[in-house]
C-alpha cells in the first residue's frame, strides 16, 4: 500500500486525534443525514 | 465508467480507545450491507493506530481523570463531551458506559488483533474489544484480560498469552502505524478504499455507500 490518497467524503466527519475526540454541537446532532459527500 | 470489478478492499485504521471508531464501524457496516445487497463484494482489514501511546497500562482513574490530567481539559468540558458522545452512540445502538470504562494503553490490543488476523478472526475480535471497552468496562490493556477476550471468540488462550508476552506482533503494529504516517493519517477512524481513496472520520452510512459503489464501478463517479 503506498501512494497518495484521493480524499473523499464529508470533510467535517468527526474523528479522534491525539487522544481527544471531536464532539459536534448539540444543534448539529439534531440535523438528519447531513450534507451530501464533498470531495476535497 | 467501465465496470471492471465489484470487489472492493477497505483498510480501516482505528484504535479501540476511540469512541468515533466504534460509531464509525457501525455506520460503515450499514453501508457495507447496502453494498452487498447491490452485488458488491467487500474485504475489510483493520490496522493499528494508537491515539495515546503514552497511556500507562494500569492507568488509575476515570476517563474524565485521564482527559483532565493528560489533555488538560476542564472537567466540566470533559463531562459534557462524554455525555454527548454517549447520546450519539445510543443512536447507533451502542451503550457507552464511560463511568465503567477502564482507560489503558491499547498496543497489546492491537497486537492481539494481528494474531486474530493471522487466524482469520480479526473482525470478530475488533467487535469484541470495542464492546468490552466501551460497553462492558472490561480491561483491554493487560495480557490476561486480553487473553480472556481472545478465548471468548474462540482463539486459543495460551497462544494469545504467548504472543502478547513475547511481542510476536509488535512489529506488525509498528508497520501499520508507519503506513498511517505514509498516508498522512492523523486521526481515526480512517478508511482507505482500494488503496487509492481516503475517507476520514465517522461518516454517515450514505457517504460510505457512495464511495464503495463508486470504487466498485456500480455507479458513475460523483465528480
Amino acid at each position: 500500500m503506498s501512494g497518495p490518497l484521493e480524499i473523499v467524503g464529508e470533510p467535517d466527519a468527526p474523528s479522534c486525534a491525539d487522544g481527544v475526540c471531536e464532539v459536534p454541537a448539540a444543534d448539529e446532532q439534531a440535523s438528519p443525514a447531513g450534507p451530501p459527500p464533498v470531495r476535497s | 465508467m467501465a465496470h471492471v470489478s465489484n470487489s472492493v478492499k477497505v483498510d480501516i485504521w482505528s484504535d479501540i480507545a476511540c469512541p468515533w471508531c466504534y460509531i464509525g464501524k457501525r455506520r460503515f457496516e450499514t453501508a457495507a450491507a447496502d453494498f452487498a445487497a447491490a452485488g458488491g463484494e467487500l474485504e475489510v482489514e483493520y490496522h493499528s493506530f494508537e491515539l495515546s501511546p503514552d497511556t500507562p497500562v494500569d492507568f488509575e482513574g476515570s476517563e474524565v481523570d485521564f482527559l483532565v490530567s493528560h489533555k488538560r481539559l476542564a472537567p466540566e468540558q470533559v463531562e459534557q463531551m462524554l455525555a454527548q458522545m454517549t447520546q450519539l452512540a445510543t443512536t447507533e445502538g451502542l451503550s457507552y458506559d464511560f463511568d465503567a470504562l477502564q482507560h489503558t494503553n491499547t498496543v497489546r490490543a492491537h497486537e492481539l488483533l494481528h494474531l486474530a488476523k493471522a487466524k482469520g478472526r480479526q473482525l470478530d475480535l475488533v467487535e469484541r474489544l470495542f464492546a468490552a471497552y466501551f460497553e462492558e468496562g472490561r480491561h483491554i490493556g493487560r495480557v490476561d484480560d486480553l487473553a480472556d477476550l481472545a478465548a471468548e471468540i474462540g482463539l486459543d488462550r495460551d497462544e494469545a498469552v504467548e504472543a502478547l508476552t513475547s511481542g510476536t506482533y509488535r512489529a506488525d503494529v509498528d508497520a501499520d502505524k508507519d503506513q498511517a504516517v505514509a498516508y498522512g493519517i492523523s486521526g481515526v477512524p480512517f478508511f482507505v478504499i482500494d488503496g487509492r481513496l481516503g475517507v476520514s472520520g465517522a461518516q454517515e452510512p450514505s457517504v460510505f455507500t457512495d464511495v464503495l459503489r463508486e470504487a466498485a464501478g456500480l455507479t458513475a463517479a460523483t465528480s
